[in-house]
């Protein structure tokens, strides 16, 4: 799932600045299980505004939905009369959500409100971190079911690097190093030989570098 | 008034009787609470705070109060008197006279203006005589019934003839003088006595007198917040605040003329010492005592915390007397110390812990019904059934039986509403119809884990009521650790017992007896819970439907090393010198001196609780073998010695017969050597001479701890608390002594604490009564109070099912969360957390709490508008 | 003239052991400051950061939360989450410049009715002293 991050306050803050009537619109989905843009986060981030705002000695009418996607464009069309009485949106969807409403809204300006972070898991409650990259070049079977281009820092395919000190990365000492992780599953799982073939230089070109990209399912087309 | 086949009389509207009347009723059975006074409650309410948990008991038992008034299996009747019993078990014809309270409790809308203009002003029992109130009156705000009485004694319209304010006042047309006594005639199947007691005060207690000698009630209410000194606490003579105040203990209790303990005094004037000083932190709190007798779960480190962190002074003496000091209000206490220094001291107040003893009603009311009493007038009962009586169909529990405290009465309340039910049951009555409730049928069965006396008796309670019994053992054998007892301090045979009890389990058809047996893992909620079980004889499990389970898994004993134990053969552990006095006592006959050296690994500070059962063993042991060989010096070494209640006796017995008591402290243990040939030696500090004496006995018994089973693994399948000693935690330590917090798992004895097997008896049946008010519901009771999901909201993000404490949300076939109603507690934490706002509570909708916080400022704060 | 500042506390009692506190101070008639507001929850668990700041929002002054003692929650964890949660409030109205201590949560048991007073009577005081939340000055300018 997509996990985000409210931005700062103060960001949003200066974002919104000037603008009256807003429509705080949340998304139900990845960002509201990673607590971000929720409607539980629209209340909240609702009450705060108004707040700063009366503090300020300034006006401003807030109106609070969530809708299930942001990312679908069909979703997108109950909120119209919402989005067309204000004079900005603030979306707590992820980049794709925002996109989408500005996409389809085009005369309306749509802020966002969350950063998109990254692809992951809740590890447990409260706790999410980061497992795919979207490279668009599986390589799981290779690593033991561990990602090396999402979870090693320097995206090293023939780990671990001379930084890995006693199962952990260089950069931190709370961030595990993902090459001695697969090393110990293959190594559990029988299978250590897989690491005697060196990665060949990964192509790139179908992780974005080659530009946007896009599916094409013929079977599927109109 | 109507009578109804399968009814129940319970005497005493206390806490032991608000308790039976509940679980009863929530069995099915209807029930008659008659209460001498207008309100139920009894003397709890006029506790400031209990021990040891400090907490104010009449707001935690608020609840049980309104229960037991809106039930409709149950009918109180107060200001009634039963007049008569006659008939027999199974069909006794109660006849009860009512006095009118002159005030329609249906009218009365408790507004007190009645009370406001009633010119009679009468001293208020409830204060223990130290405020007043009306001759119109409600005992205190929260009272059930809560609704005036008018005190026919006091009253100027009866006393004086005329005065009618009270009836003018009224807007409710509540009051009619009119009201006459009336007779009421019940047919009841059984009756139980929760009389409760009467503080002794003795006749040699003529210092009563002096304003500033106060009893330990009066002092509650002082301190009591809704008390005649609103709770600031001074004393009587002058509202002064006194700067030193001393307790005497054992007053009325200990002497001729009441030979017994009233096993609760010490607990509670350590509590008003502990709560004295939170009044006033530089006050002098002194107790005077002779043992310090605080035996039950977590007392004893409420006594060490008196002594350590509070610095409540303890000073070892029996106050005979106690003077005025001429020209003040003040007291002077004139005391022999254990040496026999007489020392004088002046104090600002003095309470006296009074004695317990029965209440006078109830012991003429049990001797009409022709019920065997002691000759302190408690009722006489076996230790193997503790809450009958001689007569049967007539049960007594609480303070009647001997003198206890809350928890064990409440425990007591429980057992007597399981013997009278089973009464019931074997007669044939009908049940009163269930309360209506839908949904699904408990599973008819209960588990119990742990094959000793404890599990066996929950097992036959549940059984003979009908429903089916998995008792799980992990032994090959039933009976548990009571198959090394010999006698109980009554000296009934206990192994006879076990015997004919394992008998009873085995052949019951109902009982399904599982030995080498090991529970794996058990999931559910109460009225329907699946347990895995494993025999270890086989690979295969067995798995269990039952609707409620009951934890009896025991405890262990010490295995010490101190005082030569294992390396001595004439060191015996108590069990030892059980065995050889059964089945070799002419090995032992022939010893000239004898040693038993008591809290051999209890009240230390790795294991801060008293064992309660070694005190009342050593003496009866100690006793067996004088009557072996009348010429045999004994010893017994002890650091306070607890014979508790009626187990005074042995005590009193003990010395009589030359038997040599030698107090020991913590620092100054026994010395325990050997010579060449393994002859003994004691050495010891007699702290009545300061000097060592030396003893050579041929035997020493160590009376070693009991300590917690290997629990942990289980408290863990079943998600249960263990306390920080390893034994499992209750609900609450004091009103709710059988219960888990989680609903249809209970415990019952030695796995709640050290106890004696009478208390482990009662347990079991209490712990069996709450397993039936689960099991004889038509439908498991859920509450309306249950979280309900929006699955068109919710995204099935897991974050209310990771965060449920009762893991009440799962996530069902379809990838949605479900909400097990039984298991949900309605306290809304997944509400607030829930990222989509997809649930609700039920009875909650449109957030109430936000509705609050909105409504909270509609009212202008006029009073700050200026 | 203006009248002395009077704040306005909203107090979330749990409906097991603070409320009852709360019902004992009033029946002992013991005397609390009348700022003090109480809404009754069933959990202190149950009261969201939406609430918190609502309440703020819709002009009080502070806002306290009472719950039970620790390891005495009817619910096992209720109060452990609302500590967190306001740990993490405080934070929130970091962000906006409004003063933390505004904001504060006690455990208390049922029988402490003296305890309940003298919360009521530290938070009043608190409040007091760091003068109407700013929310409230701008309106009284206009």
């Amino acid at each position: 799932m997509i996990v985000g991050q409210q931005k700062d306050f103060d960001e949003i803050k200066k974002m919104i600045t000037g603008y009256n009537r807003l429509l705080v619109l949340g998304c139900q989905t990845c960002v509201a299980i990673s607590f971000a843009g929720g409607m539980r986060e629209v209340e909240i981030l609702a009450s705060m505004i108004r707040m700063d705002r009366k503090m300020a000695g300034q006006d401003v009418e807030i109106v609070e939905e969530a809708i299930l996607r942001q990312c679908d464009f069909e979703f997108l069309d109950s909120v119209k009369d919402l989005v067309a009485d204000c004079d900005v949106v603030l979306s707590l969807a992820c980049g794709v959500g925002v996109q989408a409403m500005a996409e389809r809204y085009p005369d309306k300006v749509i802020l966002p409100g969350l950063n998109t972070t990254f692809m992951g898991l809740t590890e447990e409650m409260g706790v999410w971190s980061e497992r795919c990259a979207g490279c668009g070049d599986c390589i799981l079977d290779r690593t033991g079911g561990l990602c090396p281009i999402a979870r090693c820092s320097k995206g090293l395919l023939n780990g671990p690097c001379g930084g890995s000190v006693n199962g952990k990365c260089e950069i931190s000492p709370d961030v595990d190093c993902v090459w001695q992780l697969i090393i110990d599953r293959l190594k559990a799982l029988n299978q250590l030989e897989k690491l005697e073939e060196i990665f060949p230089v990964k192509d790139w070109s179908v992780s974005g570098h080659g530009g946007t990209r896009k599916i094409i399912r013929e079977d599927l087309t109109a | 008034m109507f009578s109804k086949v399968g009814s129940i009389l319970v005497v005493g509207g206390g806490i032991a009787g608000i308790q039976a009347c509940l679980d009863l009723a929530d069995s099915g059975y209807f029930v008659y609470l008659v209460e001498k006074s207008a309100f139920i409650g009894g003397k709890i309410a006029q506790l400031d705070k209990t021990y040891p948990v400090n907490d104010c008991p009449f707001c935690i038992r608020y609840n049980e109060h309104m229960e037991c008034a809106s039930h409709t299996n149950i009918e109180i009747l107060t200001l009634s008197e039963v007049r008569d019993i006659k008939g027999s078990s199974g069909n006794f014809e109660v006849t009860i006279a009512q006095h009118p309270g002159y005030v329609d409790i249906e009218k009365c809308t408790v507004c007190g203006l009645c009370a406001e203009r009633c010119p009679e002003e009468v001293n208020d029992e409830f204060n223990e005589g130290l405020g007043k109130r009306k001759a119109i009156y409600l005992e205190y705000p929260k009272a059930v019934p809560n609704g005036y009485v008018i005190d026919r004694k006091n009253c100027l319209h009866f006393t004086k003839e005329g005065c009618n304010i009270c009836l003018e006042v009224c807007n409710e047309k509540a009051i009619d003088f009119d009201k006459n006594e009336k007779d009421i005639t019940l047919n009841v199947g059984s009756v139980i006595l929760a009389t409760g007691f009467d503080s002794v005060v003795p006749s040699y207690c003529e210092y009563i007198k002096f304003p500033n000698v106060i009893t330990g009630m009066e002092f509650e209410r002082i301190m009591s917040l809704n008390g005649p000194c609103g709770g600031h606490l001074i004393r009587p003579s002058d509202r002064k605040e006194p700067k030193n105040i001393a307790w005497l203990q054992c007053i009325g209790s200990r002497d001729i003329k009441h030979n017994y303990c009233s096993t609760v005094c010490c607990m509670y004037a350590v509590k008003q010492a502990i709560l004295a000083k939170k009044h006033n932190k530089i006050l002098n709190t002194s107790i005077f005592f002779m043992d310090m007798r605080v035996c039950g779960k977590d007392y004893e480190r409420y006594y060490n915390r008196a002594k350590d962190e509070d610095d409540v002074r303890f000073v070892r003496s029996r106050v005979h007397n106690v003077f005025p000091v001429d020209g003040t209000d003040d007291l002077l206490i004139r005391y022999a110390d254990e040496r026999g220094k007489i020392s004088e001291e002046i104090y600002d107040m003095v309470v006296l812990s009074l004695g317990l003893e029965p209440s006078q009603d109830a012991v003429k009311l049990a001797r009409g019904l022709g019920i065997s009493l002691d000759k302190n007038n408690f009722v006489e009962t076996s230790s193997f059934a503790p809450v009958n009586t001689s007569v049967p169909g007539v049960y007594a529990c609480g303070a009647f039986n001997a003198p206890k405290d809350i928890s064990e009465s409440i425990t007591e309340a429980s057992a007597a509403a399981c013997a009278s039910s089973l009464n019931m049951a074997a007669s044939g009555a009908a049940l009163h119809d269930p309360l209506e409730e839908t949904g699904q049928k408990p599973v008819p069965a209960g588990l119990v884990v742990g094959g000793g006396v404890t599990g066996m008796v929950s097992c036959l309670c549940l059984a003979d009521q009908g429903y089916r019994a998995y008792l799980i053992e992990k032994t090959d054998k039933l009976g548990g650790h009571a198959l090394k007892l010999r006698k109980t301090f009554k000296g009934e045979d206990v192994s006879s017992y076990v015997k004919e009890l394992i008998n009873k389990v085995e052949n019951h058809h109902l009982i399904d007896v599982c030995l080498n047996s090991e529970v794996k893992n058990t999931d559910g909620y109460a009225g329907n819970f699946s347990t895995r079980v494993a025999i270890s004889s086989s690979t295969e499990t067995k798995n269990i439907k039952h609707g409620v389970t009951i934890m009896s898994t025991g405890a262990d004993f010490l295995r010490t090393s101190e005082y030569l134990y294992g390396k001595n053969p004439n060191v015996l552990s108590w069990f030892q010198l059980d065995k050889m006095l059964s089945e070799e006592p002419n090995t032992i006959k022939n010893a000239n001196a004898w040693v038993f050296i008591l809290c051999v690994g209890s009240r230390e500070p790795e294991r801060p609780y008293c064992s309660k059962i070694c005190c009342s063993s050593a003496l009866r042991n100690a006793l067996e073998l004088k009557k072996l060989n009348p010429d045999m010096e004994i010893y017994v070494l002890y650091r306070d010695m607890r014979t508790y209640g009626l187990i005074e006796d042995l005590y009193t017995d003990a010395r009589d017969k030359g038997i040599v008591f030698i107090r020991y402290k913590l620092d100054g243990k026994p010395e325990v050597d050997e010579d060449q040939d393994g002859r003994l030696k004691v050495r010891i500090l007699d702290n009545l001479l300061g000097e060592h004496i030396i003893i050579q006995p041929d035997f020493i018994t160590l009376q070693t701890a009991i300590v917690p089973g290997n629990h942990e693994s289980l408290a863990k399948l079943f998600k249960l608390p263990l306390d920080q000693d390893g034994f499992f935690r209750e609900a609450h330590k004091k009103f709710k002594p059988v219960e888990f917090s989680a609903k249809g798992i209970y415990l019952a004895g030695l796995v709640h604490c050290p106890k004696p097997i009478d208390e482990t008896i009662s347990q079991a049946q209490a712990a069996a009564v709450k397993a039936v008010t689960v099991l004889s519901k038509e439908y498991i009771a859920t509450s309306n109070e249950v979280a309900s999901i929006d699955l068109k909201l919710c995204v099935a993000c897991l974050t209310c099912a990771r965060i449920c404490s009762y893991d009440a949300i799962v996530i069902n076939g379809m990838g949605k969360p479900y909400v097990e109603p039984a298991k949900c507690r309605g306290c809304g934490i997944c509400v607030v957390e829930c990222p989509t706002k997809a649930i609700i509570l039920e009875h909650f909708k449109n957030d109430p709490i936000l509705r609050s916080v909105d409504e909270a400022f509609l009212e202008p704060f006029t009073e700050y508008v200026q | 003239m203006k009248a002395k500042f009077e704040p306005l506390i909203l107090a979330f009692c749990c409906n097991y052991c603070p409320s009852c506190a709360a019902d004992l101070a009033e029946s002992a008639k013991l005397q609390y400051p009348p700022n003090i507001r109480i809404i009754k929850v069933p959990c202190i668990g149950a009261v969201g950061t939406i609430h918190i700041l609502k309440a703020l929002e819709n002009g009080a002054d502070g806002v306290c939360l009472m719950g039970c003692l620790e390891g005495n929650c009817e619910y096992l964890t209720g109060n452990f989450r609302a500590g967190k949660r306001v740990q993490y409030v405080k934070k929130l109205l970091g962000k906006l410049s409004i003063e933390k201590e505004r904001l504060e949560i006690y455990n208390l048991s049922a029988a402490e009715a003296h305890r309940f007073c003298e919360i009521a009577g530290e938070v009043t005081e608190t409040v007091r002293s760091l003068g109407p939340i700013p929310l409230k000055i701008d309106n009284s300018k206009i």
